[in-house]
């Protein structure tokens, strides 16, 4: 049976630890700021699984860009002032592209910020050369880290709001690494985004199933 | 354990934390806790099992967390922090290489202006094997609530 000493040891060993401190001084920013590029880079495995290739571009420097910059901040798809990049795409012929943190105006005109998205590449170069943002986005990505703000169905009814100022040809998801039940019962209804609301590398069986899932909605898409 | 030593052992991290002038994540903590949990309905049968009126249905109920629950809460936030985030910067690093940096906007707004310091991968990499022993006390931790 355990008692009030064993739990102290194991927080004391715990915080000991330096790599432990480390991470619980990185602030929220950062952390949600990972966890996009993170679910990033699941979606560029299901392009590739798709049959589709992908490469990274920056809208300076054009193909691989070193350092691979992403925004830490949301911000127009144009803006140059920094080497931002994305993913150049292509599947079956269709050529797209995946942004990180990018604004795009609604039906209405509202602005909103997409934490990842995928979008034609014609509708993103227009954007570029007339430095406006795109009213098309192809499919929608909410992501939430897991915080004070346990992802709740404020968050869930938010992304529901935005989706009816796009007509998304692919849908939307929300992943999270955590989630309120309430949550999770506003999201199972058909016609919401797609939920993945445990999705971290240590759960490899979420992560094969947002993958496929991304995959299965890319081969429909493009045909394949 | 007792829901007074719960209660001990929540106080004694909190502080521990304190110490390590980690405030963010003691308020992060504190909110997840203020949360409470809401009573979730399934079904005929679960809203026998807890005891709750047919009247009742429909209507949430948000209750205080014990200590016990308010503790595996910090805890299970705790891992969240200090297991996942690490794990990103290998998922990155395999799809963008090792450079990669997050930086903002620097036209958007004075206040970008002000606060325009990026971060790297270098920032969410950190020491395998210390990671790894963090896991094993997180679920040494998990092990002795569940007792």
């Amino acid at each position: 049976m355990a008692t009030y000493n064993d739990l102290t040891t194991s927080i004391d060993n715990l915080l000991g630890l330096s790599a432990v401190k480390q991470a619980l001084q990185l602030n929220s920013t950062t952390r949600e700021k990972a966890f996009e590029v993170y679910v990033l880079s699941l979606v560029a495995d299901a392009v590739r699984r798709s049959g589709g290739v992908f490469t990274t571009s920056g809208i300076n420097t054009g193909l691989n860009p070193n350092p691979a910059v992403f925004r830490a901040a949301p911000g127009s798809i144009f803006s140059r002032t920094q080497n931002f990049c994305f993913l150049d795409c292509n599947l079956n012929g269709k050529r797209f592209e995946i942004h990180v943190d990018v604004e795009y105006e609604g039906s209405s005109g509202a602005t909103h910020e997409m934490d990842i998205s995928i979008i034609d590449f014609s509708h993103a170069d227009r954007s570029r050369q007339g430095n406006r943002n795109s009213r098309h986005a192809t499919l929608i990505i909410e992501c939430k880290f897991f915080s004070s703000s346990t992802p709740s169905i404020g968050l869930a009814r938010a992304l529901v709001g935005l989706l009816s100022d796009f007509q998304t040809k692919m849908g939307s998801f929300f992943v999270s690494n955590g989630a309120t039940d309430n949550l999770k019962n506003y999201l199972s209804n058909k016609g919401r985004p797609d939920p993945f609301t445990d999705l971290t590398p240590l759960n490899k069986s979420t992560e094969e199933r947002f993958i496929a899932n991304v995959e299965n909605k890319l081969r429909k898409w493009a045909s394949v | 354990m007792t829901e007074q030593e719960y209660t001990d052992i929540l106080d004694y991290l909190l502080t521990q934390l304190r110490e390590l002038e980690l405030i963010d994540i003691i308020e992060e903590i504190n909110g997840q806790i203020n949360r409470g949990k809401t009573l979730t309905i399934r079904d005929t049968a679960d809203l026998k099992a807890k005891k709750i009126k047919q009247s009742e249905v429909g209507k949430t109920q948000t209750l205080p967390l014990t200590s016990k629950e308010a503790f595996e809460v910090a805890i299970d936030y705790l891992s969240k922090v200090i297991i996942d985030v690490p794990s990103y910067s290998k998922v990155i690093k395999a799809t963008f290489g090792q450079n990669v940096v997050w930086e903002y906007d620097q036209t958007q707004s004075i206040k970008s202006l002000n606060s325009s310091e990026g971060f790297s991968l270098d920032n969410i990499t950190f020491n395998d094997q210390e990671i790894e022993d963090a896991k094993n006390e997180l679920q040494q931790i998990k092990i002795y609530t569940n007792e």
